[in-house]
């Protein structure tokens, strides 16, 4: 042990080369670049810290002027109705009353209320950029937030409640807070208004700030050893938290520099479902959220089904103009999976998420009618469980025959949220019960529904990942239902459903459980081919650069396309998969520019050989497993300019919503295409809309227009 | 106490209750409380949050501040000391190597990326005062006497913990040079 205070670290007297490898990790750490905070973070961070330091102000006056009264009211103190709540920790004895601090709110409260209702919209509004910087400021954004239509006020309301709301999972907390009467403001009152409303906020903004802290004059060692284990104010984590992989939009790319394009295909909704509550609540989705294929493949489309049942699908080619590009070409490539028509038994599991964090009107409530909806699509042989995890833990009901459908909705009803993610052995738990009752001639399936906390008793990802994925080997799939938001974690909920054989999809109204549950049952059910992958080869003679729209987070490398050990999505039965591409056909102007030096030199011979087949754009390959096989088919399609598969109203909407999901990430490519474009092409392309789904997408665009319009994007 | 004088006196301002100053103060240190907590746990949405939340505390506690350490080492500790508490809340932390082209800023090749990714991800598995003597003098530069203020021990202890997390490193070095790189 070193006594020497220099800066240079002690050196090592054995193992030399053993030293430098450590001092070379030490000497990268002083280069480690850190990433940018988010902008937004910074502004949110600043300004809840300004709030919490006009709280001090104003408590540090309350406890002088405190002083002055307890002189001639001593009386007060001791008098159990004035007594704060029990389990208040940290609290120090001489900490204002309650009641009184409540009277003195109506002098202070302009302000607070002010400060309250200014950041619940800055944390609400996330997506946002303020027009100007100042803090102050804000009231620009608040005014727009009123505007809006009711809903957005009310889920303002839910925003601010949620602010207020004391920190996630602490359901002891969250009861405390209720007997203590501490009601959130009356959704009928608007926020910039009402004094009864307005100091109720302000109140329950206080009683958080002044939770479980120190007395100012404490020295900062003891500050800090006190720190306490409720922080302040914590609701705010619930917010602004949901977790997106950081993707790079795919690039446009040269045929002559990489001719082949290879991916996964994608049946997942929950971007769409995702974005679609965002925007319904006044906000921009965060870029990464934006997942073109799941919002382009949300929707139905009149794809051919396929001409025999031994090929469980066949795709659909057409190539049409761009909308945002004159002279550039867009490929559609559709696959219609068939409708099986004897539905294999189904051997579910559902492990829910029941901590205390799951306890909002969007998650565990609507988690248990989305169950019992699909409960009602079930037949009476088939088997359901379910197991929880966090809190209430373990096996809520043994597999039990749908037959018996009174005992599991009582099972169901029982469920309530509660407690803190203690990492039950959840998901262990749910794969024995679906091995328990194992059929190889059945659909085994474990549907995790949660909203965000992954705590299912495995808490290194990776062995999560690779367990999933064992288990899937076995037969035993696993798709993932997320609920709520502001603590959402999608990346984990992709690979997840990835590894697992099965869907994600995003549940934020009962509306949306109907679709994935019950409408698309079967296809989220029942697998009718797997790893399925695609292929295609653009052809230099005829494309001069190509660019995939989506499909990001799927990209496989070229020999992964031949490779059936490399796992890919799987197509359901009933499903419809939707990949576009942009291409320039040669000879139009290109975004990459010529090159000086011809690249195509050496392939001459190879070039040539393709050149002659001058009518395809490309070549499509389409590998897939049938269920219960192991080794790949392969399906093989030219493409060429004037194939046209699919109808014109199908391809207009195919666009309209890649168009619609590129100017939410930003509209790089899409030159001076605008929502309302987007609205013109949607509107002619709607069709009979059968669902309304159609219909909501171009209310969405118009909502997404005005949030574009007021924060000044 | 040799400190910047715009800086003592911006703090006593914001002591006595000057808003101004004090927003001034929180804006001259984010970023050091957010790197610093990057380094800690490697995940930027993650040291998002604990910046937030040390914000916050730093409104109640600057009145507390005495003087007594430098500034910054008093942030530290509080960033380190919040990094911890978060950790402790039973939350699985998220793979560094989830994020590696995070962390050199984006502007690395993917090699380097990958090198740093792997360093922090060998760091961040360090012991907790190993991995804070550690990120204090080699990441932040701090001389050991510094940083056992920050830390609130003996300087020697600090020496003593850098040699340990040293030694662990060196036993970490074979997973970090050729680095499994991750499967997609």
């Amino acid at each position: 042990m070193d006594n020497d205070t220099d800066d240079t670290l002690p050196p090592r007297n054995d193992r030399p080369d053993a030293a430098a490898a450590a001092e070379d990790i030490l000497k990268s750490l002083a280069h480690l670049r850190t990433p940018a905070p988010d902008d937004n973070a910074r502004k949110i961070a600043m300004n809840l810290a300004m709030a919490e330091f006009d709280d001090v102000q104003k408590d540090i006056k309350k406890q002088s002027l405190e002083k002055n009264i307890q002189k001639n009211k001593s009386f007060f103190q001791g008098l159990p109705f004035f007594s704060r709540p029990k389990d208040m920790s940290g609290q120090q004895a001489d900490k204002p009353k309650r009641r009184e601090k409540m009277n003195k709110k109506w002098i202070y409260g302009g302000l607070a209320t002010a400060m309250v209702t200014v950041f619940a919209v800055a944390t609400t509004m996330d997506q946002a950029p303020w027009a100007n910087k100042s803090y102050v400021g804000l009231g620009g954004g608040l005014a727009g937030m009123v505007r809006q239509e009711p809903s957005s006020t009310q889920s303002f309301k839910n925003g601010l409640a949620k602010m207020i709301a004391p920190q996630e999972a602490k359901k002891e907390y969250i009861q405390e807070l209720q007997s203590a009467d501490m009601a959130m403001p009356a959704p009928s009152s608007a926020p910039v208004s009402g004094g009864a409303a307005r100091t109720r906020e302000a109140d329950s903004m206080s009683l958080n700030s002044t939770e479980g802290l120190y007395a100012p004059s404490a020295k900062p060692q003891m500050m800090i050893a006190q720190m306490p284990d409720i922080h302040v104010p914590q609701g705010y984590k619930d917010v602004g938290r949901d977790k997106f992989e950081d993707v790079e939009e795919n690039a446009i790319k040269s045929v002559t520099a990489e001719p082949v394009s290879t991916f996964s295909v994608d049946v997942d909704t929950a971007s769409y479902a995702f974005i679609r509550k965002q925007i319904m609540n006044g906000v921009l989705p965060q870029k990464d959220a934006v997942r073109i294929e799941e919002m382009v493949n949300y929707f139905d489309y009149d794809y051919a089904l396929p001409k025999d049942k031994d090929a469980p699908f066949q795709p659909s080619v057409t190539v049409t103009p761009s909308p945002w590009k004159d002279g550039n070409k867009l490929v559609h490539i559709g696959i219609k999976g068939y409708d099986i028509e004897t539905k294999p038994r189904s051997n579910l599991v559902f492990l829910l998420d029941t901590s205390g964090s799951m306890d909002a009107a969007d998650k565990l409530p609507l988690v248990k009618n989305s169950m019992k909806l699909l409960l009602d699509t079930l037949d009476e042989d088939d088997t359901v469980a379910i197991a929880v995890y966090a809190g209430s833990a373990g096996t809520v009901l043994e597999p039990t025959k749908v037959k018996d459908k009174a005992k599991i909705l009582d099972a169901m009803n029982s469920l309530s949220a509660g407690g803190g993610t203690a990492g039950a052995q959840g998901i262990q738990l749910a794969y024995e019960l679906a091995e328990s009752n194992f059929d190889k001639d059945a659909v085994n399936r474990i549907i995790l529904a949660t909203d965000g906390d992954f705590n299912v008793g495995i808490t290194n990802r990776e062995e999560l990942k690779d367990f999933v994925e064992r288990k899937r080997e076995k037969g035993v799939f696993l798709s993932v239902l997320g609920f709520g938001q502001g603590n959402l974690n999608d990346h984990m909920m992709q690979t997840l459903a990835q590894n697992g054989n099965g869907v994600a999809a995003y549940i934020d109204t009962l509306n949306e459980a109907r679709k994935v549950l019950v409408e698309e049952a079967t296809s989220a059910l029942f697998p009718i081919a797997k790893d399925v992958k695609i292929q295609v080869e653009f052809n230099p003679a005829t494309v001069a650069e190509y660019r995939l729209i989506g499909y990001e987070t799927r990209a496989l490398k070229r020999e992964d396309f031949n490779n059936d050990k490399v796992d890919a999505g799987d197509i359901g039965s009933g499903h419809t998969v939707t990949a576009i591409y942009e291409v320039t056909p040669k000879g139009e102007e290109t975004a990459l520019g010529e090159t000086r030096y011809d690249h195509a030199q050496g392939k001459d011979e190879a070039t040539k050989a393709q050149a002659g087949k001058s009518d395809e754009y490309a070549f499509l390959k389409i590998r897939y497993k049938l269920p219960d096989e192991d080794t790949s088919r392969l399906i093989e399609t030219p493409i060429t300019d004037d194939r046209a598969d699919i109808s014109d109203q199908e391809t207009e909407w195919a666009s309209a919503v890649a168009g619609f999901g590129q100017l939410l990430k930003g509209g790089k490519y899409t030159g001076q295409f605008t929502y309302d474009d987007v609205i013109t092409l949607a509107q002619k392309s709607k069709g009979e809309d059968q669902f309304g789904y159609r219909s909501e997408f171009i209310q969405i665009v118009r909502l997404a227009k005005s949030a574009s319009e007021m924060g000044g994007q | 106490m040799e400190q910047d004088d715009t800086l003592t006196t911006l703090i006593t301002q914001a002591q006595r209750g000057d808003r101004n100053a004090f927003a001034r103060l929180v804006e001259l240190h984010y970023d050091l409380i957010f790197r610093i907590a990057y380094k800690w746990c490697g995940h930027r949405d993650d040291a998002q949050d604990i910046a937030q939340d040390v914000c916050i505390k730093l409104a109640r506690a600057i009145a507390g501040y005495a003087f007594q350490s430098a500034f910054k080492s008093w942030l530290y500790r509080m960033v380190i000391n919040t990094a911890k508490d978060m950790k402790r809340k039973d939350k699985p932390m998220d793979d560094i190597m989830d994020h590696e082209h995070e962390i050199a800023g984006g502007e690395a090749s993917p090699d380097e990326a990958h090198y740093a990714a792997q360093v922090l991800r060998a760091v961040s598995a360090l012991p907790d005062n190993e991995k804070t003597a550690i990120l204090l003098v080699a990441a932040e530069g701090l001389s050991h006497k510094e940083a056992a203020t920050v830390m609130d021990c003996k300087e020697s202890t600090v020496s003593w913990y850098i040699h340990e997390g040293r030694k662990k490193l060196d036993a970490m070095k074979d997973s970090i040079k050729e680095g499994g790189r991750r499967h997609g």
